[in-house]
């Protein structure tokens, strides 16, 4: 049997436009997070009131 | 790769950066409710203060407005109390009023009948003050015509006396001359009456004295020190610096210089005094 051979892209402008959306996903989480953090100082916590 | 594949992959690519780019506008235009929510709360937090401050001042105004509406009340209280009184006396000062006003009346009434009354005194009055006039005036010429009839008649008097003294003579004159006859006679002639040739019928009588306007004649009425008073006045034809001459009965008094005239008197100094003149004594301008 012969040995699996390495995958190889079949095309670099798909793998391209992956990796640009992978990176806008990865930037609008960041954004997200640092302003949550800035705003309210906490990422994932709710914010309660203070009553 | 098959062509499913690549058409997934580019669908999904552009989804995400969509949904990203979605994502990012909504986070980056939406509001800072923490920010919002700080500033909310201080500002109730100022309100809230700002509360207590009012419903202490309102606490205490209203404290004050009890107190005041304590006061108050009392005042009015008073108040009600002075207004009673002040009605009682409205009422008493309303019933004092309509009785002087019907005293007012009543005595509008007497003035009325007493305006009256005065009017017929007036009337009564004015006629007898022209009885009056009439009477003083009736009086003024009856005292002329009396002093006229009392000079006449003391000039009168004293014309009998001068006769009655030329009588007296005459009888003591007639009885000498008996007494001289009897004595040449001699005692056959005693007892000769002697008859007059003339037979004596009667007194002779003076004639009537005509009085005439110069020849005044009136009587004293008073006497002072140096001043007598004489019943004739301005009204008898008196005038200032006359002269009078006092007789009583044949005897010579004294003489007047009129110095004061009245209506019906006059007043004059005393001259050529031989005696003191008394009321009554005669006087007249001639001699």
């Amino acid at each position: 049997m012969r040995p699996n051979p390495r995958r190889i892209a079949v095309n670099d402008l798909y793998t391209a436009l992956l990796a640009l959306a992978t990176f806008a996903v990865a930037a609008t989480a960041i954004f997200v997070a640092v302003k949550c953090l800035s705003d309210y100082g906490t990422i994932f916590k709710v914010v309660e009131s203070a009553r | 790769m098959s062509f499913f594949t690549k058409v997934l992959v580019v669908l999904m690519s552009l989804f995400s950066i969509f949904l990203c780019g979605a994502v990012v506008t909504y986070v980056g235009s939406v509001n800072n409710y923490r920010a919002m929510f700080d500033e909310q709360k201080s500002l109730n937090d100022s309100l809230v203060a700002e509360n207590t401050s009012l419903q202490r001042r309102f606490n205490e105004k209203t404290a004050l407005m009890k107190e005041l509406e304590v006061k108050l009340n009392d005042r009015i209280q008073l108040l009600e109390d002075e207004k009673s009184k002040l009605d009682v006396e409205l009422k008493n000062a309303r019933r004092l009023s309509l009785d002087y006003q019907g005293r007012v009346n009543s005595w509008a009434g007497v003035l009325t009948s007493f305006e009256k009354t005065i009017a017929n005194l007036e009337q009564s009055l004015n006629l007898t003050q022209e009885q009056l006039s009439n009477a003083h005036a009736d009086n003024i010429r009856d005292r002329k015509e009396l002093n006229e009839i009392t000079a006449s008649l003391y000039e009168k008097i004293v014309q009998m006396q001068a006769l009655e003294a030329d009588r007296r003579r005459l009888l003591e004159a007639k009885l000498d001359l008996e007494e001289q006859i009897n004595q040449l006679l001699g005692p056959e002639g005693e007892g000769v009456v002697i008859e007059p040739v003339t037979p004596e019928h009667d007194v002779a009588r003076p004639s009537s004295v005509t009085v005439v306007g110069a020849d005044l004649k009136g009587l004293i009425t008073e006497v002072g020190k140096s001043l007598v008073s004489i019943s004739l006045g301005s009204d008898d034809g008196v005038k200032k610096d006359m002269v009078f001459h006092v007789f009583r009965g044949d005897e010579f008094i004294c003489r007047i210089v009129i110095t004061n005239v009245d209506a019906s008197k006059a007043a004059g100094v005393l001259e050529l005094v031989q005696d003191s003149p008394r009321v009554g004594d005669f006087v007249t301008t001639r001699l």
